[in-house]
């Protein structure tokens, strides 16, 4: 259709306005033009009906499109009004009534520019003017019947003759009213979003295809330092870290070939005009164009820098923590709440002989011997029960090799959001330990027995000199000077014994063999097997020996044997320095403690002596007739002794008037 | 007369032993140390064996579950200068220990002490 006459394109421009061919009488039935109206229109001008449009060469040639043009005309959603030379209308087609809300009363053959607000009409004018009659539209408003306003796009062709004379124009009106609001809708988003882009609490920016930033909001501005102009225009590339820039821009550039609206969630470390660093998460969104290319990337940012540094703080400390579980010397391990390994660092994988590989998801019992399971088993339990930490637990684990070491566990529950997810286990190697505990009491075990060649070695000589000696004495045939010898012999024989036993209990003391064995006791017991070696040898001194001893003393821990030793020897140093009146034993129960006193009536200790009499050797001025058989030792031995049953010894004393010894023992 | 077998590694011990034992009037084979004593009882019957605890090579506590072993029936007390605790002594006593006679005695003592054991 290449020759096709200007009018069929201008038609067709026209919003594929229906042809008009006010030549044929199909024309005018096909126009909303009363009959009769049409013929005296064409009578008064003549335009229509004779000459017809005869627009540029060939007229004829749209017949050819009649029918189309006649539908289209007809069906048209635009308003298509046609005027005379004179500015009044004399076509129009049905749509144009619509949007007017008029008939044909209210159109035919009235000035076209009544249509027109006059201001909107001067502006028609104008434009057509200086259009000089070119095809050309205007945004403009019309007024409907009821003189509402309507947003309308004008489009005015001006028809000419063959000789180029003016015949009328085609005005095509287009009611934009939707379109209307549409674009104001649109600006106002427009406006909205520029609003929200600029004022948002969020970094935004927007990058070129090539990753030219276009825009960017305040916040993107405050946060980085920089002035929206000192950004606009320049690659985003040159904002983010160095470290990062290569990684970035591969990163973009694979965004932009991918074509998916969105990418991102990713970190990226920018650099603020003042060089300090700024993380975000960035979102990355592309807008493409019809073609589907990029057109730009739209992306918002969200600033991590401060929970970044957070996190980094915390992963540094957990680093620490993770060094500490990794370096330490104690195995450390982490179950889950099926008792399965979930952590386990290099110690413990040293303690067990194992691999990591091998540990890991596999239950922690396994690796205990067959005595220590249950146990572990009722640990964790509690633990996880209480919630609370369970210390120095003795478990024995199995070397890959079979043997088993000693170990101390303790365990802490581990929780997540307040629930249990496992348990935590520092575990050390105690092998050492024991070993030197073996040792320790293999040397313990050889002072003793040392003691005890030393006790051995003391006591035999005693044996036999001691043996003669009573056998002499107790010989009714040997001579009476003899036996008189023998039995200062035999008596300086029994010091000697003393002595003996007494060194014996100081160097056991000191070296810790002593050997207690500790019983709960019926003090009743220990008292009558004390008081029966003692008894004769107060009768022996006339002295009194009153007991007050109740009827069911309380059972007390202690080394039996010694505590009456302890008993023995108060009572032995009362008797002895007791020449008249009395000697007590007393029991009370008190203060959860069992007081037991041994008083008498004898020559008393000066108040300055009370305390040193405990001490090793010494030995209390007791006047210059009496004869010093002591070793001193004997009341340092009472007090060790007591001391081994975490009970106290004193002494409270008159000189001349007696003494008073008080041992209180914890029942 | 009721023979008693005295093993001591000292012999001035022993001699008292026998000297004290003779005089109230029982038999006695001086015997001067553990192997000795086991080798003798392999021959020869006893009623009492008084047996000291510390003595070089076999011990009395070695020569005391020997005899145990061999011949719950002989009777065996130990005679020594070591202080047992009551429960030591208990155990020993359980295990068919006679007595337990601590050094130095006097005569009477031993006496009474032996006199006793071999009563029941």
């Amino acid at each position: 259709m290449k020759d096709e006459p200007k009018i069929v394109k201008i038609l067709k421009g026209e919003e594929k306005l229906g042809r008009l061919n006010i030549n044929s009488q199909c024309s005018y039935e096909q126009l909303k033009i009363p009959e009769e109206t049409l013929h005296e229109t064409s009578d008064k001008t003549g335009t229509f009906s004779e000459s017809g449009f005869e627009i540029e060469r060939n007229i004829g040639e749209l017949f050819d499109f009649g029918e189309l043009y006649k539908i289209l005309f007809e069906t048209s959603a635009v308003a298509i009004t046609l005027t005379d030379e004179n500015e009044r209308i004399v076509s129009w087609n049905k749509y144009a009534e619509e949007l007017l809300d008029m008939n044909k009363e209210d159109l035919f053959m009235k000035p076209v520019s009544s249509l027109y607000p006059s201001e909107e009409w001067k502006k028609i004018i104008t434009k057509n003017i200086r259009q000089r009659g070119m095809r050309h539209s205007i945004e403009t408003k019309i007024l409907k019947k009821n003189n509402k306003l309507v947003d309308v796009d004008l489009s005015v062709s001006v028809l000419k003759n063959h000789e180029g004379m003016i015949i009328g124009s085609i005005g095509v009106i287009k009611d934009i009213t939707y379109q209307k609001w549409v674009k104001d809708a649109l600006e106002e988003s427009k406006e909205k979003f520029k609003q929200l882009y600029e004022n948002a609490p969020i970094p935004y920016h927007t990058l070129s295809p090539n990753g030219e930033i276009t825009s960017v909001n305040e916040k993107w501005c405050r946060i980085l330092g920089y002035a929206k102009k000192e950004v606009i225009g320049k690659s985003i590339f040159d904002f983010i870290a160095k470290t990062e820039k290569e990684m970035a821009k591969a990163s973009f550039k694979e965004k932009i070939q991918s074509k998916k609206s969105y990418a991102g969630g990713h970190e990226r470390t920018f650099i603020t005009k003042h060089g300090e660093e700024r993380i975000f998460v960035i979102h990355d969104f592309l807008s493409f164009d019809k073609d589907k290319n990029v057109r730009s990337v739209h992306t918002t940012m969200e600033n991590i820098t401060q929970r970044k540094q957070l996190w980094e703080k915390m992963v540094k400390s957990e680093e620490k923590y993770r060094v500490l579980a990794e370096t330490s010397a104690d195995g450390v391990l982490t179950t889950d709440v099926l008792g399965r390994l979930t952590y386990v660092n290099p110690s413990l994988e040293a303690i067990l002989g194992r691999r990591k590989n091998k540990l890991l998801a596999t239950p922690f019992r396994d690796y205990l011997s067959e005595s220590s399971v249950y146990l572990f088993q009722q640990t964790f339990l509690d633990v996880r029960k209480k919630e609370k930490k369970m210390k120095n637990i003795r478990l024995d684990v199995i070397h890959d090799s079979g043997y088993e070491i000693p170990i101390e566990v303790n365990i802490a529950p581990l929780k997540k959001d307040g629930n249990f997810i496992g348990m935590e286990c520092t575990i050390r190697d105690i092998s050492e330990r024991k070993k030197i505990e073996r040792e320790l009491k293999q040397s313990e075990k050889l002072r003793t027995e040392f003691m005890n060649i030393v006790a051995h070695e003391l006591k035999s000589p005693i044996t036999p000199i001691k043996g003669y000696l009573d056998l002499i004495e107790s010989d009714k045939d040997a001579d009476e000077k003899i036996r008189n010898w023998a039995k200062i012999g035999l008596r300086n024989a029994e010091r000697l014994m003393r002595l003996v036993n007494d060194v014996l209990d100081v160097s056991r003391l000191d070296t810790d063999t002593m050997r207690f064995n500790m019983e709960k006791c019926d003090l009743t017991e220990i008292f009558n097997d004390t008081t029966e070696d003692i008894e004769p040898d107060i009768e022996n001194k006339n002295l009194k020996f009153i007991k007050e001893i109740p009827e069911n003393p309380p059972k007390i821990l202690c080394d039996k044997y010694r505590l009456s030793q302890v008993l023995k020897n108060l009572l032995g140093n009362a008797i002895k320095f007791t020449d008249y009146g009395s000697i007590t034993l007393r029991i009370e129960e008190k203060e959860k403690h069992l007081f037991i006193y041994v008083e008498d009536t004898g020559v008393g200790i000066s108040s300055g002596e009370t305390k040193k009499i405990f001490t090793k050797f010494y030995q209390a001025y007791t006047g210059e007739d009496r004869k010093n058989e002591g070793t001193g030792l004997g009341l340092f031995i009472c007090k060790e002794i007591v001391k081994k049953h975490n009970g106290e010894i004193w002494a409270e004393s008159k000189v001349g008037k007696g003494s008073k010894f008080t041992i209180k023992l914890p029942i | 007369m009721k023979k008693i077998m005295v093993v001591d590694n000292e012999p001035d011990i022993v001699d008292l032993t026998r000297t004290v034992l003779e005089l109230g009037g029982y038999s006695v084979i001086p015997i001067y140390s553990g192997e000795e004593c086991l080798r003798k009882l392999e021959k020869e019957t006893v009623d009492l064996v008084l047996l000291d605890i510390m003595m070089p090579g076999m011990s009395g506590w070695d020569v005391f579950n020997r005899i145990k072993k061999k011949n719950t029936e002989i009777k065996v007390a130990f005679m020594s200068v070591l202080e047992v605790s009551d429960k030591r002594k208990q155990v020993l006593l359980d295990e068919g220990l006679a007595d337990y006679i601590m050094k130095p005695f006097d005569k009477e003592t031993l006496l009474r002490k032996v006199d006793n054991i071999l009563k029941k």
